[in-house]
């Protein structure tokens, strides 16, 4: 397998064991036939919060439990936390982390799919009418990898290209981690690199999804497929409208 | 066939080749009506169950009803008297059954107009449920305390109907009274923070606190936020609980209803006691 980041938590093999994975706290009981999984996530006061308890009746398995990283379920958006404008006829390429999720297999059969850090939800847009449910994320939008390193995010590098004659005001930025894949190297998680091409006026921008692992860590490893596939690695235009 | 005639009664003999028509007929009948309802379902596969079903259902004994006719023509009715009786006992049954037809009429407005369907949330008179069905006549509704509600379609169309659950989104309106001497800025950070705190709050469209006015004894705001139409309900019960915490931990008071009493003139002597005596051979207790 892949080798994980050494702060990845590996679930060893005791009977009663926790864990903790960024803001999520992660109990493990298993008895004969039984496996208990409680979890809650910690507020900005080291309290857990929404917790929960899972019991998963397993028969006589008595194969491993696992936690796998995986990126969210649906897409994040980021707001930079300072409005950031991208000069005509430049290109840029921004470093954006996204928390990860942990899928907890049995073998290979899923237990529980969960995230590092709850994210609230918010609508990704032109009204409340149409548009996607997706998770919202405050983004310092770096452009220097040693800003942004964590061991529960995966870095998207999106290369923004600005052929217009006009400023390019990035208040939003939509990044559809569902159809990205999940690289490590050892170190970092990352995910595919995206190409954000746009011609300026209205013309949407058109969004290329980069095949195998990103420019900046070109020896990382395949960790996971995209959730869903996209055909020729081009979005379609509903993702296509990236900027908000 | 003699026998056939003396069994039906009839005073016209009817020859066999005509009555094995009728029955050629209405057997062709009965095989059509089946092919065209299953048609009309390929061809109608787009629209909900319920209005299929009904599509189906009169496209079938449509087709039926020719073939009937057709059938009896061959056996030598005068489908002309038929026709006329027909056309009386229509108006009869017009008139006596108006509130049917209405209903059916409202059913089929209500069908193609496509406000609701199965399975929509919706508010009608005094009822909020779950949309079961849209039948021609009626649209079943189970309630959220679980029970059958039968709403004739007329009342569908005359009444003002609410699709809680046609969009994606629902906000939540939280009004709040605060006491007089509340520093509003600092109520309204509060209020935002309990919204971005809480993960089921979007954060597009952005939560927003507005100031309604002055009430009796308080400072009216409104905090408005929105959930997917899946999370609304648990966003309801949750905010309000964080609300109140937050409040309360700010040192902020929820308005408490008071009246201030000014008097004009002296205040009165205030009464003496009066000491009552018990009333001689009275119990006392």
């Amino acid at each position: 397998m892949t080798a994980l980041p050494a702060t990845w938590p590996l679930l060893a093999g005791d009977d009663s064991q926790s864990h903790r994975f960024d803001r999520l706290e992660l109990r493990i009981r298993r008895a004969a036939g039984e496996c208990w999984l409680e979890h809650g996530w910690l507020d900005a006061d080291e309290q857990p919060r929404q917790q929960q308890s899972h019991r998963f009746l397993i028969g006589a398995g008595e194969e491993p439990l696992v936690a796998l990283p995986l990126l969210p379920d649906r897409p994040v958006v980021s707001r930079p936390q300072v409005t950031t404008v991208l000069l005509p006829r430049e290109r840029a390429t921004l470093l954006l982390g996204t928390a990860l999720w942990i899928r907890l297999q049995l073998g290979n059969r899923t237990l529980l799919e969960l995230p590092t850090v709850r994210l609230s939800d918010t609508w990704f847009g032109p009204n409340t009418r149409e548009g996607e449910l997706c998770y919202a994320s405050q983004t310092r939008a770096r452009l220097q990898l040693l800003d942004i390193e964590s061991p529960w995010r995966a870095i998207t590098p999106i290369t923004i290209i600005n052929r217009g004659d006009d400023v390019l005001k990035l208040d939003r930025l939509n990044v559809p981690v569902p159809n990205l894949s999940l690289y490590c190297d050892g170190n970092q998680f990352w995910t595919s690199g995206l190409t954000v091409g746009r011609d300026g006026g209205n013309a949407p921008a058109r969004v290329q999804i980069d095949s195998g692992p990103p420019a900046l860590s070109p020896h990382a490893e395949l960790l996971a497929s995209p959730r869903k596939t996209v055909r020729n690695g081009v979005l379609d235009r509903a993702i296509n409208l990236i900027f908000a | 066939m003699d026998f056939i005639n003396q069994m039906l009664g009839l005073e016209v003999s009817i020859p066999w080749a005509n009555l094995l028509r009728a029955a050629l007929l209405l057997i062709t009948g009965i095989f059509a009506a089946r092919l065209f309802r299953r048609v009309t379902g390929t061809v109608l596969g787009q629209l909900p169950g319920s209005q299929q079903r009904s599509v189906q259902r009169v496209t079938g004994w449509l087709i039926l009803i020719l073939f009937i006719a057709a059938a009896l023509h061959q056996l030598g009715f005068k489908l002309g008297v038929l026709l006329g009786a027909a056309g009386v006992l229509s108006v009869a049954i017009g008139f006596a059954s108006q509130t049917s037809a209405s209903n059916l009429i409202s059913g089929l407005f209500v069908l193609t107009e496509r406000a609701i369907q199965p399975g929509d949330t919706i508010q009608v008179a005094s009822f909020t449920g779950e949309v079961l069905s849209i039948d021609l006549l009626s649209t079943k509704m189970r309630t959220l305390d679980n029970l059958l509600v039968r709403i004739p379609n007329e009342l569908l169309i005359k009444n003002t109907v609410v699709n809680m659950s046609r969009y994606p989104l629902r906000r939540f309106d939280l009004k709040l009274g605060l006491a007089l001497d509340t520093d509003v800025a600092r109520a309204r950070e509060v209020l935002l923070a309990v919204a971005a705190a809480n993960p089921l709050c979007l954060e597009n469209p952005q939560p927003a606190v507005m100031q309604q006015g002055f009430g009796d004894s308080s400072i009216d705001i409104q905090l408005s936020v929105w959930a997917a139409r899946e999370n609304f309900g648990e966003l309801r019960n949750t905010i309000q609980e964080e609300v109140k915490r937050a409040l309360d931990s700010a040192g902020i008071a929820i308005a408490i209803s008071r009246r201030a009493l000014y008097l004009s003139g002296p205040l009165p002597e205030p009464r003496q006691p009066v000491a009552i005596e018990d009333a001689p051979g009275g119990a006392s207790s």
